[in-house]
């Protein structure tokens, strides 16, 4: 069904393939990649693939439905509403995120200015990542995750395609509309609630506040300021100076649930931003998710002080 | 018998001042609807400014213009709604056919669809720059020209109504 919405921004040449070929073969679409002078292919919950003209899928590039450069341009512009303009500040970043909150990352030429980013040229690859929502994935993780009364500060650890986002929404859920706590969500991606003109399509909870498109920064800093949150959470944390917002988030007696690229708590610790935000020691509980049975298995759970496993 | 040459004479002269009159009238309503095509050309210009998504900067820039290009503009939005992967330039070139212009102008509006919606904003907004200073040209132009011949439509008018006048008598 998502994966069907998003062939509505794919041009009549590849979204038919991919019709035939999820209606026949693909079960569990993850991702669908398009890149210049290479042929069509997807992830699923299976491995990588690539499609042939008639929608089969083969292991072997031969044969894949080709991919041009024009074809990307043609794509990036519908995937934008024939607005590329209105997100030249996301393209900058690498990505624009479509409604119903799929991310499509973007690679192509940089163009730097200022030696900062500013503009993507000549896009070379697209990777359209599907958002789905499993509600009730999290719920194994709640019994550790709520304290007395309210929650622990958690950060949910993986690789990237490991169903980090996909937790961290169904856990936003769960605290909200289950415990009713007052979670505040930055979305600078709008991956978590998939806004849709500042309507979240996924649901994440009754008691729940979003604010899309906005630097977490800052974002962190507005809710904290204007919506009172008891719970406030953020994808993918670990840039510059985001330590200092983390911990004034604490100070003000605001729970955390937050995200971060990894593998093991022990790694964080060597990486020179998240090693700060580590040693302050700001989350009760560290959960490592992976691939292992498919997106979303929960490796194990770190208590957060000793990094000692819970389980 | 006297008085009826001169009410026939009033009556031929007020024919031909009348269909002067809605000849000229035709022309005005021409370039009112290139006005409206100006002022629509503008808002999606400030809409493009602000960032709007396109179709959304579209459909605000017709609304409250003719009716003709409130029309065209609800059919491109329907084609684009049922079907998103449409491209813009087949859409906008549909639009444009709609636009009471003249062929070159149309021609000038079309052309337009090939840079709109890209990334490059400064670039945009020089076409449209460029093809509204074109239609305000075109439309001073036609606006000196009318009011030129209205001068002289109303002289020439005036002087058959009284050589009619004259004969008759």
């Amino acid at each position: 069904m998502e994966a069907e919405m998003i062939l509505r921004y794919v041009c009549p040449e590849i979204s038919e393939v991919l019709k035939k070929a999820m209606s026949q073969h693909i079960q569990e679409l993850l991702e669908i990649r398009l890149r210049a002078g290479s042929v069509l292919s997807v992830r699923t919950l299976q491995g990588v693939f690539f499609i042939q003209r008639n929608g089969a899928l083969s292991e072997e590039p031969k044969g894949a439905v080709p991919i041009t450069m024009a074809l990307l341009q043609k794509i990036l512009h519908c995937m934008s509403g024939h607005s590329l303009y209105a997100y030249e500040n996301e393209i900058r970043q690498g990505f624009l995120t479509l409604p119903g909150g799929h991310r499509v990352g973007i690679t192509g030429t940089a163009v730097m200015e200022g030696g900062s980013i500013r503009n993507i040229q000549a896009v070379s690859g697209l990777n359209i990542r599907i958002a789905r929502q499993f509600k009730g994935c999290a719920e194994p993780l709640l019994p550790w995750i709520r304290s007395r009364d309210s929650i622990h500060n958690t950060l949910l650890l993986s690789s990237p395609g490991c169903g980090k986002t996909t937790m961290l929404r169904d856990l936003i859920r769960l605290v909200s509309s289950v415990d009713h706590h007052m979670v505040s969500v930055v979305d600078e991606r709008g991956e978590i609630a998939g806004s849709i003109q500042g309507v979240p399509r996924f649901d994440i909870g009754a008691c729940t506040d979003v604010l899309s498109a906005c630097p977490k920064k800052q974002g962190m800093l507005m809710m904290l300021r204007s919506m009172g949150p008891e719970i406030l959470a953020v994808d993918e944390i670990g840039d510059v100076g985001e330590s200092e917002i983390l911990l004034t988030v604490l100070n003000s007696g605001v729970k955390l649930l937050c995200t971060i690229h990894g593998e093991e708590p022990q790694q964080l610790l060597k990486k020179p931003v998240v090693s700060e935000i580590m040693q302050l020691k700001l989350f009760d509980r560290i959960v490592v998710l992976s691939g292992r049975q498919g997106p979303g298995t929960i490796e194990h759970i770190y208590n957060g002080e000793d990094l000692n496993v819970l389980i | 018998m006297f008085l009826y040459k001169i009410m026939g004479a009033v009556l031929l002269g007020s024919c031909v001042g009348m269909g002067m009159w809605n000849h000229m009238s035709r022309r005005k309503t021409a370039f009112e609807e290139y006005r409206y095509v100006i002022v629509f050309l503008q808002k999606l210009r400030n809409g493009i400014t602000q960032r709007k998504l396109l179709l959304t900067a579209i459909e605000e820039a017709a609304e409250g213009s003719d009716e003709g290009l409130q029309k065209a503009v609800q059919k491109l939005l329907e084609s684009w709604e049922q079907d998103p992967s449409l491209e813009f330039e087949g859409l906008w070139n549909t639009l444009c056919s709609a636009l009471p212009l003249t062929k070159d102008d149309r021609r000038r509006i079309s052309f337009i669809g090939l840079i709109l919606g890209s990334q490059d904003m400064i670039g945009q907004l020089r076409q449209l720059d460029s093809v509204i200073r074109v239609l305000e040209q075109h439309v001073g132009e036609e606006e000196e020209a009318w009011r030129h011949q209205r001068n002289l439509y109303c002289r020439l008018s005036v002087l058959l109504s009284l050589l009619l006048t004259v004969i008759l008598l």
